[in-house]
């Protein structure tokens, strides 16, 4: 079953900014990664599904139910963490837990009792009669989910729930969702860090420029790279005569400029066999040398880029 | 536990932590002091002149400087605890959360306003216990309280007239501090307008629709009717080198004034909920 299906959603700001077609099926007891660069629309699709902007068109369903009109029925099935938690400052971590819980309508008893446990669960506890103010970022991050937890919401929208973290914070933040998605929560997170997303979600969107790009099983995208390998490789001087001459070489599917390094080419490539003798021709016919050719892991962050590059 | 209760239980918890509760309480303190005993042992002589007899100092602070004291009182605990209402959700961005929980818009807003009502009711009462207090300790017993509790619901629609700006203005202008300034600056306006149009042209029904300036009247009004039904309100408004004399009856005046201020604040506050219902976030 699937616990969010968005069709056609489409949301244009007065600056213009906004998505314009986004498709997304999220399904339930999944961990789906929503990707997209800084501007593509990804926290406005997560502001549509939770009912904190209005869409222009389209149509939401959570657990099969129409989010049309913000129906608080189902709007409480949903639990979200915006990329900047903003908490009251005078309230206690514990505080906060309670008058998110009132609001949820939430009985006084049930709101003492997901309270300590919810709060517990995120590592809050010892700091749960602390100020919200005197919380760093990382705390922050973690009491917001445990709001967002409250209730029991069938499906967890979290908008870069790792976003300026230390390193050690966003471990340990993955690390509960992973244990949460094992217990059967459906949880729809956009992230920035593509390697961490790659092994903690099953299905993966990517949109680019307020569209879908793409909607699959994240080892199914990767297995579309699979099978083909992926070379770095360093010559004297590049041109697009360069690129275009080893793209028409057999078995060779991709060839890509590093925008890292000047005079550097990613080849993507189903064989291996005398690879660096052709590439190293070709360089010669035009004059310039091939330093070296190495071969590198293909990864969630290739196919992403290839993705928005080839939209681009 | 229904959405609305726990907007209540939210906004009320959320007052109780901030500072700003703290120093209106002190405010209301002192307008109480300044109400029941300050004025009637400073100033008689000047605006009015004070006899010390049963509940007179009520029935004479209510004809003169109950509209001072009730304009200082709608204006300064008025723009306090309404500049923040909803601006402040804005401004720190918790209105994010608040708009992602299975709450309508609606009841967020009428969840606000319940509690900004019960939080004015509060205020009232304190300000009309400390006020009789002082008026005991200065003048004795009044023995005669029967005005206390429309008196009190005056001062409370008084208050809520005022901060039902911040309802308005706070999902349109979402910073506080602007909410608070549009709140004086209009409650100003609307003050230096009365005074011009009653002293250049006199008293007329249209009077009593300038907003604020009715809201401010309401609190003595009230307690003009309850302690004397049947009377004549006489009263002499000098403003801009004009003096003007109006009698009207404490009925006609307590009725015109409420039924002004009423309508204007239901104006104001469905004008707020329509806004706060279709306010978008900016991209």
């Amino acid at each position: 079953m699937e616990a969010l299906v968005v069709k056609n959603l489409c949301k244009i700001y007065s600056n213009g900014k906004g998505i314009k077609e986004i498709n997304l099926n999220v399904e339930k007891g999944k961990i789906h990664a929503l990707l997209g660069n800084n501007g593509s629309g990804k926290s406005t699709t997560m502001k549509c599904i939770t009912g904190i902007v209005f869409p222009d068109s389209g149509s939401i369903e959570v657990m099969g139910n129409d989010l049309r009109n913000n129906d608080p029925k189902v709007k409480s099935r949903i639990g979200f963490c915006p990329d900047l938690p903003t908490l009251p400052k005078n309230l206690t971590g514990r505080q906060c837990m309670h008058v998110y819980g009132y609001i949820r309508g939430l009985s006084k008893d049930q709101v003492r009792l997901e309270s300590e446990d919810l709060l517990e669960k995120v590592g809050l506890l010892d700091a749960s009669d602390v100020k919200v103010s005197k919380y760093s970022r990382g705390m922050l991050q973690r009491l917001d989910l445990a709001i967002a937890m409250e209730g029991g919401p069938d499906l967890l929208i979290l908008d870069e729930p790792t976003a300026g973290l230390d390193p050690s914070s966003a471990t340990n933040l993955r690390a509960l969702l992973k244990k949460e998605a094992s217990e059967g929560q459906t949880i729809l997170l956009s992230d920035h860090q593509l390697s961490e997303v790659e092994r903690l979600c099953s299905d993966v969107t990517i949109i680019n420029e307020g569209r879908t790009v793409i909607e699959s099983k994240m080892s199914d995208l990767l297995e579309r790279v699979k099978g083909s390998f992926k070379y770095v490789a360093e010559f004297s001087s590049v041109n697009d005569k360069l690129v275009c001459d080893i793209e028409k070489v057999s078995g060779i599917v991709r060839v890509d400029m590093d925008h890292n390094y000047s005079n550097t080419l990613i080849i993507y490539t189903n064989k291996r066999d005398q690879l660096n003798e052709e590439v190293s021709k070709i360089a010669k016919v035009l004059g310039y040398s091939l330093y070296s050719l190495a071969e590198s892991r293909t990864t969630l962050e290739d196919v992403f880029l290839s993705l928005v590059n080839t939209e681009e | 536990m229904s959405a609305i209760t726990g907007m209540v239980k939210y906004q009320g918890i959320i007052d109780l932590k901030a500072a700003k509760t703290y120093v209106v309480l002190a405010l209301v303190f002192f307008l109480a002091i300044a109400y029941g005993y300050l004025l009637p042992k400073f100033a008689s002589g000047i605006l009015f002149v004070y006899t010390k007899s049963s509940y007179v100092w009520m029935l004479t602070t209510s004809s003169i400087f109950v509209t001072v004291i009730a304009g200082l009182v709608g204006l300064l605990v008025g723009a306090f605890i309404g500049s923040d209402v909803i601006a402040q959700e804005f401004e720190s961005g918790t209105i994010i959360k608040l708009f992602s929980l299975p709450i309508r818009r609606q009841d967020i807003y009428l969840g606000k306003f319940i509690e900004k009502f019960l939080f004015s009711l509060v205020l009232s009462l304190i300000f009309v216990l400390v006020a009789i207090i002082c008026g005991y300790t200065f003048s004795g017993n009044q023995g005669y309280f029967q005005w206390l509790l429309p008196f009190t619901m005056g001062i409370v629609l008084l208050i809520i007239g005022f901060s039902s700006l911040g309802f308005l203005f706070g999902p349109l202008v979402r910073q506080s501090s602007f909410v608070f300034g549009i709140i004086f600056g209009i409650s100003l306006f609307f003050m230096v307008i009365y005074g011009i149009i009653v002293s250049k042209v006199g008293y007329s029904y249209g009077t009593f629709a300038i907003p604020f300036m009715n809201m401010s009247l309401v609190p003595g009004s009230i307690m003009n009717y309850a302690i004397n039904p049947s009377g004549i309100f006489h009263f002499v408004y000098t403003s801009f080198g004009n003096s003007r004399a109006y009698n009207i009856s404490t009925w006609e005046y307590m009725i015109l004034n409420v039924v002004f201020a009423s309508i204007e604040i239901l104006f104001i506050l469905g004008l707020g909920f329509v806004l706060f219902g279709k306010a978008e976030l900016r991209s």
